[in-house]
């Protein structure tokens, strides 16, 4: 159990390795693409590590081992620190940063869950200023208008949630603080997420997150994978609105951070990547480039063998 | 995606216009492609490098295993080993020092160190010594010597690199070939090929 365990930690670092020099060097920008290569990043090691276990169970075996495999950590067996076996202590220090990465983001994924549970809190009609920015998003985006609920709340909060029919919740709070415009851009990047079922499918990364919460590249390509998910939004939002200065503007607003926040600390980090993630938009940084669809086949092969190759 | 810069706005429309590729999307395609094999091909040499470091580090081979007792060498090789500890109560094992591999033929090296001198038995099933465990030194000098009733070994003494002058004694029975490399006296060596060819009958 623990060498499967420390296989499939193996396999995620070197799909992760793969996957991000890959869209580095190739220059991949499109938050679209760049999502899918994070996904297959995370599910070769989910779905293709055990099929190889069950398909070639002769993989694990000595001959395989030593004539086959490009990289086997069985080769490492032989040293040892202190008593303990080098592969079996650096195995256990990955699996422990891999559940810390994973506790880490699911507690406040829990929380902010529950804070955008309307159903807990005072309910209002929507603004007409909402309103009209959710269909004036939902024409833009060619999808029925997504449910509102509005809570009365100082606190600015903006969310899409619901598994099966996805549900816009916004604070009288977050009206009151956007401009029109940056409503807009708001609204219309959370009609992006409930276009492309975002919630459900944060809930099914979370899953994937929590089976293999042990297994730290998994996690990181996991947070990559969110990230694009964001960034595909705040594209659709610009498109819809037709600048994306809405968008970084109201990304801004939202996040707080123009209250000039401590350097160093973990949310002036935050902070960092979502003025990034702004700026990204704001210089059209993210311009998909030719890409071609023979990529992500040929990638997801070429791992697939050379996965099947490296064993623990 | 179409790309967000403000010039490429089309005023008749809230939806931006596509903007040109930078590059011919044929050429920036084929550069993708050669990219994926690249850094395909990138991992695995660096797979297949990170590999080979215990072996560069250790001098043990790829295909050579260092076993923890005699008993994971058998259970690795096949190769039974019983008599070696019993006879060679002179000369402990070194640590590490016992190697197995199986191919091209299932075989054993034992390193060990006595009062007498450096003590390595090797024994294979079926055939030669492989080179791995067994690496060829050069010789200068070979006689027969006889180990038992029908049974003769081959004596050499052969030059290190580092100049030292060494014994190795091999001999074929029904299952396998053993070899002994020793660096003491050559009786010594004699008497314990001996005792382990009588307790191999």
């Amino acid at each position: 159990m623990g060498r499967r365990a420390a296989e499939t930690i193996l396999h995620g670092i070197v799909a992760a390795l793969v996957v991000m020099v890959l869209l580095r060097a190739g220059r991949i920008r499109a938050p679209e693409i760049r999502l899918r290569f994070w996904l297959l990043a995370m599910g070769l090691p989910l779905g293709g590590t055990p099929l190889f276990w069950l398909l070639a169970p002769w993989r694990l075996g000595d001959r395989f081992r030593d004539d086959w495999a490009l990289f086997s950590a069985s080769h490492f067996t032989p040293w040892a620190f202190h008593g303990v076996e080098l592969a079996k202590a650096s195995a256990l220090l990955l699996g422990l940063a891999g559940g810390a990465l994973f506790l880490r983001d699911v507690i406040p994924y829990v929380l902010d869950f529950r804070r955008g549970r309307a159903k807990h809190q005072a309910v209002t009609a929507p603004p007409p200023a909402l309103a009209s920015a959710a269909e004036r998003a939902a024409a833009a985006l060619s999808i029925p208008v997504a449910r509102l609920a509005v809570v009365t709340s100082k606190r600015s909060i903006l969310i899409c949630r619901g598994l099966r029919r996805p549900i816009i919740v916004a604070s009288t709070g977050l009206c009151a603080m956007l401009t029109p415009d940056e409503l807009e851009a708001a609204v219309a990047h959370e009609m992006t997420h409930a276009k492309h079922r975002d919630p459900a499918f944060g809930w099914g990364l979370m899953l994937v997150r929590g089976l293999c919460f042990f297994n730290p590249a998994v996690q990181l390509a996991a947070r990559a994978a969110a990230a694009e998910i964001e960034a595909r939004a705040d594209h659709s939002a610009a498109h819809v609105m037709g600048s994306a200065k809405a968008v970084t503007s109201s990304l801004r607003k939202l996040s707080g951070i123009d209250s000039a926040p401590a350097p160093g600390t973990w949310r002036g980090f935050r902070l960092a990547a979502i003025e990034e993630r702004g700026q990204a938009l704001l210089d059209g940084e993210r311009v998909a480039a030719a890409t071609s669809p023979w990529i992500l086949p040929t990638t997801a092969i070429g791992l697939g063998v050379i996965l099947f190759l490296t064993v623990a | 995606m179409e790309p967000l810069l403000p010039q490429n706005r089309d005023p008749s429309s809230r939806a931006f216009r596509a903007a040109r590729p930078r590059l011919d999307s044929k050429t920036a395609k084929n550069g993708a492609g050669w990219t994926t094999l690249a850094v395909l091909a990138g991992m695995a040499i660096v797979l297949r490098a990170g590999d080979a470091i215990p072996g560069w580090i250790s001098g043990v081979p790829r295909g050579v295993h260092i076993c923890a007792s005699v008993e994971e060498a058998e259970r690795r090789t096949g190769v039974l080993l019983g008599n070696v500890r019993k006879d060679l109560t002179d000369y402990p094992f070194i640590a590490d020092g016992i190697r197995a591999t199986a191919r091209p033929i299932p075989a054993v090296a034992i390193a060990m160190q006595g009062g007498e001198g450096k003590l390595t038995f090797l024994r294979s099933h079926g055939g030669e010594i492989p080179v791995a465990l067994h690496p060829p030194l050069p010789s200068f000098h070979e006689i027969a010597v006889p180990l038992g009733p029908g049974l003769s070994a081959s004596l050499k003494a052969e030059r290190q690199s580092d100049g030292s002058v060494w014994q190795d004694l091999e001999w074929a029975d029904s299952t396998g070939r053993t070899a002994l490399r020793f660096n003491g006296r050559t009786v010594e060596l004699l008497r314990v090929a001996r005792q382990l060819a009588e307790d191999e009958r």
